[in-house]
């Protein structure tokens, strides 16, 4: 591949999109908005799944052990579990301090605390979930390990809030995916039309004896380019709205304040490379469509 | 040079464009295709540039047979030979020089080969006083005359022209005539579709006459009538 012909398709593409057609801007204005609203909805649903995947997160199972469990045995059981699937941490509370915590949040209640006389909790431990999906499990394969007395399992919540994060995932994939669609269908059909203006040029290149190579590279590098513009603009966009919804509306939310966490940098990395390919994918098109074999 | 062995064209429309036309056309020689709109003259010359396939027949241009090409030996067809239109086929947003060079740039040339070559062939259509104007701000004989310029750029062993006098005066048709005369004269073979009766019997060169798609004559120092 010979220098000039490099240069005549960056020179060419370069040339076409700084022309100042009108239709090189729409593109470009259209891309950009396609893909702000592409992140939004992506953004909208990956915090609403983070709140309640951070609420579930939360729960901790309850392991009462019995009395005179030698200490030994407790560690066994305490690595058995650790070593379990989707157990976060598990935390040791002896009798003595579950005493003093329970002493601490009944301290005005001295009738609570005559009635309980001396200490009557047992040891245990209080297992922290990776997330809510495994309690339900957990607590099947914890109950029957020796040592274990009793659990307290937040079932109830555990079972709610998987359920809640299952449609908000199966809602997003359904909502982002048809939004994905739509703005590979319109990004690219935005680029093809830009194009249309270009027929001519098409065919006196085909007519001059250009090949394919020569051909195809302007008009493709000229829509990555143009998805390229239009997703730094995208982004740029989409990070001014992140950053006022974060300051302004999420804060004032003190549920969201928590959990909510979203990849923004790869969500913006990724819709430029979405603007990319499908820009690119719009010149295929147009080519394909276009260009006499 | 070029040679039609009994050469059918359908449209996919159904419409039939050609109907068992054989001919052969010698290194050099002028040849005028005629006959009325609708006869199949364009046809003919698009099976020669190969931006059409024959249905039926062989059509060999420079001792290759068209229909076996590959996209990329198309292109390289199509830069041994040069392309007149009556519509001129100019980018309207590059000049004078750029539409030429834009020739030369699709081939991979350097800029300086650029230069020297476009500046040559603008000099023989008398066109270097121009470069730097646009298709809208040039007469229809200026533009055709760039768009002969850039048909010339690679000298091409074959000048395929249709109706190239279709949209100017006489005397603007005359004078492109002559661009063509001189071409010719150079050794390039020339092949001319046209309806202009006084060009044809003025010029009197080989005249292949169409009708509804079959050669109806085919003479030398022929006419049109």
């Amino acid at each position: 591949m010979r220098i000039y012909s490099i240069a005549f398709i960056l020179r060419e593409a370069w040339k076409g999109l700084t022309r100042a057609r009108i239709s090189t801007f729409a593109a470009i204005g259209i891309i950009a908005f396609m893909l702000v609203l592409l992140g939004l909805v992506f953004y909208t649903f990956s915090i609403v799944r983070s709140t309640f995947t951070g609420i579930g997160e939360q729960l901790e199972i309850i392991l009462y052990l019995k009395d005179n469990l030698r200490v030994e045995d407790r560690e066994i059981l305490k690595n058995r579990i650790s070593a379990m699937e989707g157990v976060k941490e598990v935390r040791y509370v002896s009798k003595d301090e579950a005493w003093k915590r329970f002493k601490e949040s009944f301290k005005g209640n001295k009738f609570v605390l005559e009635i309980m006389g001396k200490n009557p909790l047992p040891d245990s431990f209080e297992i922290k979930v990776e997330s809510p999906e495994y309690v339900e499990i957990l607590a099947n394969s914890i109950t029957s390990l020796p040592g274990v007395r009793d659990i307290d399992v937040p079932l109830e919540i555990a079972r709610r809030i998987n359920n809640l994060i299952g449609w908000i995932e199966f809602g997003g994939i359904v909502v982002v995916g048809v939004f994905i669609v739509v703005s590979l269908f319109v990004i690219s059909n935005v680029i093809r039309l830009s194009f249309v203006s270009r027929i001519k040029e098409l065919e006196i290149m085909q007519l001059v004896g250009a090949t394919v190579f020569f051909i195809k590279g302007p008009f493709i590098f000229e829509g990555i380019l143009c998805g390229f513009l239009g997703g730094i603009l995208g982004v740029i966009v989409f990070n001014i709205l992140v950053f006022i919804l974060k300051k302004y509306v999420l804060s004032t939310f003190p549920l969201f304040s928590g959990f909510t966490s979203c990849d923004v940098i790869n969500l913006s990395l990724s819709l430029i490379l979405f603007g990319m390919v499908v820009g690119g994918i719009g010149s295929v098109i147009f080519l394909e469509r276009h260009l006499k074999r | 040079m070029i040679e039609f062995r009994n050469v059918t064209k359908y449209y996919d429309n159904g419409v039939l464009a050609l109907d068992d036309v054989s001919f052969k056309i010698e290194k050099g020689e002028f040849v005028f295709i005629v006959g009325a709109t609708g006869m199949g003259k364009s046809t003919l010359l698009k099976l020669i540039y190969r931006e059409e396939l024959p249905t039926k027949g062989e059509v060999i241009v420079g001792g290759v047979n068209i229909a076996k090409l590959r996209p990329h030996q198309v292109a390289l067809l199509r830069r041994r030979l040069g392309v007149v239109f009556q519509d001129f086929k100019l980018l309207p947003n590059k000049t004078v020089y750029e539409n030429v060079a834009f020739a030369l740039e699709v081939m991979g040339y350097s800029n300086r080969e650029i230069r020297t070559r476009v500046g040559r062939v603008l000099d023989i259509v008398g066109l270097l006083h121009k470069s730097n104007c646009y298709p809208s701000e040039l007469s229809g004989g200026e533009q055709q005359r760039t768009s002969i310029a850039r048909a010339l750029v690679n000298n091409p062993v074959i000048l395929i022209a249709d109706e190239p006098t279709g949209n100017l005066d006489m005397a603007t048709s005359w004078e492109i005539m002559e661009y063509f005369r001189r071409i010719n004269a150079r050794g390039t073979t020339i092949v001319m579709a046209t309806h202009n009766k006084e060009i044809v019997n003025t010029m009197r060169k080989r005249v292949i006459s169409l009708y509804k798609g079959r050669i109806v004559k085919d003479e030398y120092n022929g006419s049109y009538e």
